[in-house]
């Protein structure tokens, strides 16, 4: 699998997702069905101030906030010239489990 | 110096098909497939464990370029040459190789010159396998003799895959295999 990585401090959630605008080349990166390996777009938020991204302590080390991820495999072209705003769901968080999913899912040949 | 292979133009123009005969001759086989647009091949070696190409079925995908450096570059490794030497024996389309077997069958010889069209068994990759070539003067008498005494042959040559056949030519320093009963 290959990863866009993209981050933001910007205030982007709502409800129910994070909206990103994403650079037309990348989307198109992103986008188009026929790659050998599947791409996924991952999104960091991040806190405004840099001073709260990390913390650090004995007990843990705690990064703030935390990464959603889509596929935008086979979304449609756009007439746009600069960036193209996709959604990504809340309930797509960046996590171990789902991390482990999406490689199980591929090994067993489906698409993301 | 390592040079990584990157010329975009370079790495377009080589077919898959080309690989895959790589691939054969230098003795990976394919695995399993991976989703719906590669082929997962490997290579055991005895002391550094196996090794892994993803080969993608067609030139036509958005990652191919990206993905057949990555397999030159992990050839380069395997064998301990230059990618650009790789990628030049790929451009060529034969691959070097020894080839070790026997004279299987001698085709009826040309009229008009002492030559003519010899099958060989020999190991290519991992597996016996029939190759076709056209030996002339010596090298033909020498493969006529090694088939009468069913005598192995060993000879140097440029194998590539026509029509689905495996093809030696060029072949040269064609002897007979003297190591075989040691």
């Amino acid at each position: 699998m290959e990863l866009q990585l993209k981050s933001t401090s910007r205030d982007v959630l709502d409800d129910n997702q994070l909206r990103y605008p994403l650079k037309i080349k990348n989307y198109n990166d992103l986008r188009l069905p026929d790659f050998v390996i599947p791409r996924i777009l991952v999104v960091l938020v991040l806190p405004e101030n840099l001073t709260d991204w990390l913390q650090h302590s004995e007990e843990e080390l705690c990064m703030r906030y935390c990464a959603y991820w889509i596929s935008l495999r086979g979304m449609p072209d756009t007439k746009n010239t600069a960036t193209v705003t996709v959604s990504l769901p809340r309930s797509h968080q960046f996590t171990v489990s789902a991390l482990q999913s999406m490689m199980q899912r591929l090994s067993q040949g489906v698409l993301l | 110096m390592n040079v990584t292979v990157r010329d975009v133009e370079c790495l377009k123009s080589l077919e898959p098909k080309q690989l895959q005969v790589y691939l054969k001759a230098h003795g990976w086989y394919e695995d399993r497939p991976f989703l719906d647009n590669a082929m997962i091949w490997l290579k055991q070696d005895e002391q550094r464990g196996e090794f892994e190409i993803l080969l993608p079925l067609t030139t036509n995908l958005g990652d191919y370029v990206t993905r057949i450096g990555e397999a030159i570059e992990t050839l380069a490794v395997v064998e301990s040459r230059s990618q650009v030497e790789i990628l030049s024996e790929l451009l060529s389309g034969g691959q070097t190789i020894t080839l070790q077997g026997v004279v299987m069958h001698i085709n009826t010889p040309n009229s008009d010159t002492l030559s003519g069209q010899v099958t060989l068994l020999g190991v290519v990759g991992d597996k016996l396998r029939k190759i076709k070539t056209k030996l002339t003067g010596y090298d033909y008498i020498l493969a006529v003799k090694a088939y009468q005494e069913r005598c192995p042959i060993i000879c140097l040559g440029e194998l590539s895959k026509e029509n689905g056949s495996f093809v030696l030519k060029n072949v040269r320093d064609l002897m007979f295999d003297e190591s075989w009963d040691h």
